[in-house]
């Protein structure tokens, strides 16, 4: 049975190039991406253009994030983390992107990517990156998980 | 056998984070909502947030709306959308569910949708439309739902 869960965060981000955040499944389980949403909030300073795709390497260490929530308050506790940053190392560029897209310096300006059932997958243990090539400002972003 | 309801109202925040509406449902029905639209009114820039609060609102449902059967022939909706509670309002949920930042423009604007089966509210529970911002910012919103 697939469940359903989402997460919501806000990130500010200096315009060095780098994750805006990564989806990092549990170790026991793959995570079925459905959407990522971002927006700009306030005027930002740099724009925010975003490439997903696989991390070229993982980030490795602990993993300072947010644990996804069930939208069924009665299903077990998700298991994916939307990740801002790991203690050690983190996740390099992915090479190649599997989308771009772009949040303008506007506040409000914003883009929602989506996927159908079973599309994008990320194995058990593994990671997404959601990475920003120099978003300089606060961004809103929430992502939409199957479980 | 699942029966389709939709409300709508208008608000205006104050210039503080709050819920601008919240779903509250009854003891005897749970919710599954499947689409929430969230518009500007006047041209101030809120931050829109979803999630079920840390503390449900409390006391009688002073300013609210119930919902309306979309067949007619259906039975009369137990759930409310609701803007003021008599004693205490929601407050701040832990964790969104979902944020996205509204442009300073009337008619500025956002549609959520859900599928069967996914975003449920459990009996006697709330689930808060957030505003993050600390502005007011007036709101047309509306929810459909099944009961």
């Amino acid at each position: 049975v697939s469940r359903l869960y989402e997460v919501a965060i806000s990130v500010t981000l200096s315009g060095t190039a780098g994750p805006l955040a990564t989806i990092l499944a549990g170790t026991g389980t793959q995570c079925e991406v459905r959407e990522v949403t971002c927006s700009t909030v306030g005027t930002a300073t740099g724009r925010l253009e975003m490439e997903i795709g696989r991390p070229g390497s993982a980030g490795t260490g602990a993993a300072t994030g947010t644990l996804v929530q069930a939208l069924d308050a009665d299903d077990v506790a998700g298991q994916a983390t939307l990740v801002t940053s790991f203690a050690t190392t983190q996740p390099t560029i992915p090479s190649p992107f599997m989308r771009r897209q772009l949040c303008g310096t506007v506040n409000g300006s914003a883009f929602t990517a989506v996927w159908g059932p079973g599309s994008l997958i990320i194995a058990a243990g593994a990671q997404l990156v959601l990475w920003s090539l120099a978003g300089n400002g606060v961004f809103d972003c929430y992502v939409k998980v199957a479980e | 056998v699942a029966h389709l309801y939709e409300v709508a109202l208008s608000h205006t925040t104050s210039t503080a984070a709050a819920h601008i509406a919240t779903v509250v449902t009854a003891a005897g029905a749970r919710a599954e909502i499947r689409e929430i639209g969230v518009f500007a009114t006047t041209a101030a820039a809120g931050e829109v947030c979803l999630g079920r609060p840390a503390a449900a609102g409390t006391g009688t449902l002073s300013t609210t709306a119930l919902g309306q059967a979309l067949d007619a022939a259906d039975a009369v909706s137990v759930t409310n959308l609701c803007t003021v509670f008599g004693t205490l309002q929601p407050t701040a949920p832990t964790v969104f569910f979902r944020k996205i930042q509204l442009p300073a423009l009337v008619g500025a604007g956002i549609v959520w949708v859900w599928a069967p089966g996914e975003l449920i509210v459990p009996v006697s529970a709330n689930l808060c439309i957030w505003q993050a911002s600390a502005v007011a910012v007036g709101y047309d919103c509306y929810i459909k739902y099944v009961e």
